[in-house]
């Protein structure tokens, strides 16, 4: 009965005194990776409450549902602004409203970006802004001006058509720039660049019939077919996975790419000495503008330590801490919270950030069924490269197909 | 207590794990499916009863349709195609029973059974890129112009049923013994009597094992109704979803959107198929289905 009796006080002891442990997913791999497990040793470090443990989990979106579905999520997830609607609809994130930080030190648009019905529903950690990337020694070798990026859609075929290499069979070698590589490719993005939008704002209505939209995909398809369907659907076969070697733009197969601005970590680690220029991507009416991501975390519905992680996002929220987990890319916070060391280190931010200063940004739109809108683009964008839909039968097909998924959820 | 009855508490207590296995992960699942598919239900709020608004929605839906397409093109296509090739390889290794060229070749028609599907298909996107790949090479090779196999709408279907024939080692095997049991005095009375090797085939050989075939034949169609890691892994459901099976459906349904009632009620519509479909099968083979004793 003693022996029993110690045994139980060791116990409460050892429970009184154990640290609670705070679980994060995240995506990151590599250097990324390193950096959110340096920081999570500090927070450790800090403090005698909680014990974090991140975790790199791959495929995250799928394994985050199916989490939350089974009713044991982690205690903080890595997404980014363009999941915050969806899965707020689905009622899977906390409302973060009360969360202890200085909401001050991050950009406007940044704060927006993780609003979602008025509330804040993630917490802000680094900002990725889009547009096309270029290696400098490829323009330099067709004669182009490798820090000047083409100023307009004209100039970008133009471009295209002298940057692009055949062999003696007429195949594709290089092609200039792809509009839409697959499963890397952000076909909603085009729209805006030409005038188009998404959402009206005002009506919450689905625009992707617009006659602006209907414009930019035939603009697309015009320009596949000055290369020749059916010899960019073998080429594209050739492409490599993006985090690697063969990655098309690394391998340079293609010359021009539009993509987000970790495109450069892939660089850093498989092709060092190229030296990239980048530019937004033309717009029809000459206007810069720049379509930008943010990536947060989030507390979802269910998680077990929601303290624990509230404290880590406090812990976050230093600005030196959230200088160190933006890597290569740009800080969510104003530059007054930003030191000068910060570009001096970092070797596109400056360039990135003059890009962003003179552009006007854009967000992908704040829709409950985003998640459906971009499986439905995704789709109507394969129908209309492989001919079974004309552009309008396409994007009617997805205003359609979201108007009954939203009828449906009613 | 009788011996009679201590034999059958004996034995149901040996397969109770079993019995408890397959009601906890089978049975309960199964029935609880069908409740969900008449709810609105997503795991992380409370459920809602809609009756048959679910299936309702589901005969609506295109992509539904568009999906059960495909998956009918699969069975309907790949079936037969696998069946036939396995029950021809069989023939040729039984032509050749006696030597070792035999054990040889029914070893590499069975091995890739032994894969992992996942990895299987992962060296084929390797084998079959349109750039790079060794068939493609090959093609090149002879001078003919390669397709980019996974990236058309036209080839991604034929490519994986393609891939598929890659696994007809079990139908392969089951077959191989089931030729072993024709018995051997019918075919020498046939050949006494002047009947040639193909008609020995079709008139006796191909009745006698006719019970394995609508075997493999049924659960062949099963599990190509149920077909989802080669169109997962190698074309995640495209080009412009030709290759988005029943099973994906209910996946991206289930796990993605966390639509579980629709994805219970798209799973129902999916056993009914196959139950009607083997039914059917049965009842029209069965006149022509020959079973021993």
């Amino acid at each position: 009965m003693r022996k029993l009796l110690i045994l139980l006080m060791t116990f409460l002891v050892v429970l009184a005194f154990s640290r609670s442990v705070v679980e994060i997913w995240v995506t990151w791999t590599g250097d990324e990776y390193r950096i959110i497990e340096d920081l999570v040793k500090k927070f450790n470090q800090s403090q005698e409450e909680y014990t974090a443990k991140v975790i790199s989990v791959s495929n995250l979106a799928v394994k985050f549902t199916t989490a939350l579905a089974a009713g044991n999520p982690p205690d903080l997830v890595h997404a980014n602004d363009q999941y915050i609607a969806p899965i707020v609809a689905m009622g899977g994130f906390m409302s973060l409203d009360d969360m202890n930080v200085n909401l001050e030190q991050f950009q406007d648009f940044v704060v927006e970006s993780v609003k979602y019905n008025g509330h804040i529903y993630a917490f802000p950690i680094k900002v990725s802004i889009f547009g096309i990337w270029w290696n400098k020694d490829v323009f330099k070798k067709a004669g182009l001006d490798p820090d000047k990026g083409p100023q307009s859609l004209e100039e970008l075929v133009e471009y295209s058509k002298k940057l692009t290499k055949y062999d003696e069979e007429g195949n594709l070698v290089r092609w200039g720039f792809d509009p839409l590589v697959p499963q890397w490719n952000w076909p909603y993005v085009w729209v805006y660049h030409f005038g188009g939008k998404l959402i009206d704002p005002e009506t919450g209505n689905i625009t992707i019939d617009s006659p602006e939209a209907v414009k930019t995909f035939k603009w697309v398809l015009d320009y596949l077919k000055n290369f020749g369907m059916e010899k960019v659907e073998k080429f594209r076969g050739g492409y490599g996975p993006y985090w690697s070697a063969s990655n098309p733009f690394v391998s340079g197969k293609l010359a021009i790419f539009y993509d987000g601005d970790w495109v450069t970590h892939v660089f850093r680690l498989y092709a060092p000495d190229a030296e990239l220029g980048f530019a937004p991507l033309p717009s029809i009416d000459g206007k810069k503008r720049c379509y930008v991501e943010v990536d947060v975390f989030s507390i979802p519905v269910g998680a077990k330590n929601v303290e624990g992680a509230k404290k880590f996002l406090e812990f976050l929220s230093k600005p030196e801490n959230l200088i160190k987990l933006s890597g290569g890319q740009l800080s969510p916070l104003k530059e007054e919270y930003t030191p000068s060391s910060f570009f001096k280190k970092r070797r596109y931010s400056r360039k990135i950030m003059e890009v962003l200063k003179e552009s006007e940004m854009f967000f992908c739109p704040k829709f409950p069924l985003w998640h459906l809108y971009l499986e439905e683009m995704d789709n109507a964008v394969e129908e209309m490269q492989a001919g079974t839909m004309s552009v309008e039968e396409a994007l009617k097909t997805i205003k359609r197909n979201l108007e009954r998924r939203m009828r449906k959820g009613k | 207590m009788s011996r009679k009855r201590k034999e059958l508490i004996a034995g149901l207590i040996f397969v109770s794990p079993w019995l408890l296995g397959l009601l906890l992960f089978h049975v309960y699942p199964f029935i609880t499916s069908f409740y969900y598919s008449l709810t609105d239900f997503n795991p992380i709020k409370p459920s809602e009863f809609v009756g048959f608004e679910n299936y309702r929605w589901l005969l609506e839906d295109n992509l539904f349709w568009k999906s059960l397409g495909n998956t009918l093109y699969f069975v309907g296509i790949g079936v037969p195609l696998s069946q036939l090739t396995a029950l021809l390889i069989a023939t040729g290794l039984y032509s050749v029973r006696r030597s070792r060229v035999m054990r040889t070749f029914r070893g590499i028609f069975f091995f890739p059974i032994l894969v992992p599907e996942v990895v299987m298909v992962l060296v084929w996107l390797l084998m079959l890129n349109s750039e790079f790949g060794i068939l493609n090479s090959f093609l090149k090779f002879l001078g003919i112009n390669p397709p980019s196999w996974f990236l058309s709408v036209t080839w991604a279907k034929p490519t994986i049923i393609f891939l598929r024939l890659w696994f007809i080692g079990t139908s392969m095997v089951i077959y191989l013994s089931s030729l072993n049991e024709v018995p051997e005095e019918v075919i020498e009375a046939a050949i006494i009597d002047g009947a040639s090797p193909l008609k020995r085939f079709f008139k006796i050989t191909i009745p006698m094992i006719s019970p394995v075939i609508l075997f493999n034949f049924i659960m062949d169609t099963i599990g190509t109704f149920q077909i989802f890691t080669e169109p997962f892994v190698m074309t995640e459901g495209g080009p412009a979803r030709s290759t988005y099976t029943l099973t994906m459906f209910i996946y991206t349904n289930a796990f993605q959107h966390l639509d579980m009632g629709y994805a219970s009620a798209a799973a129902w519509m999916t056993f009914s198929l196959i139950f009607v479909t083997t039914v059917v099968v049965l009842a029209v083979t069965s006149r022509h289905v020959f079973y021993r004793g």
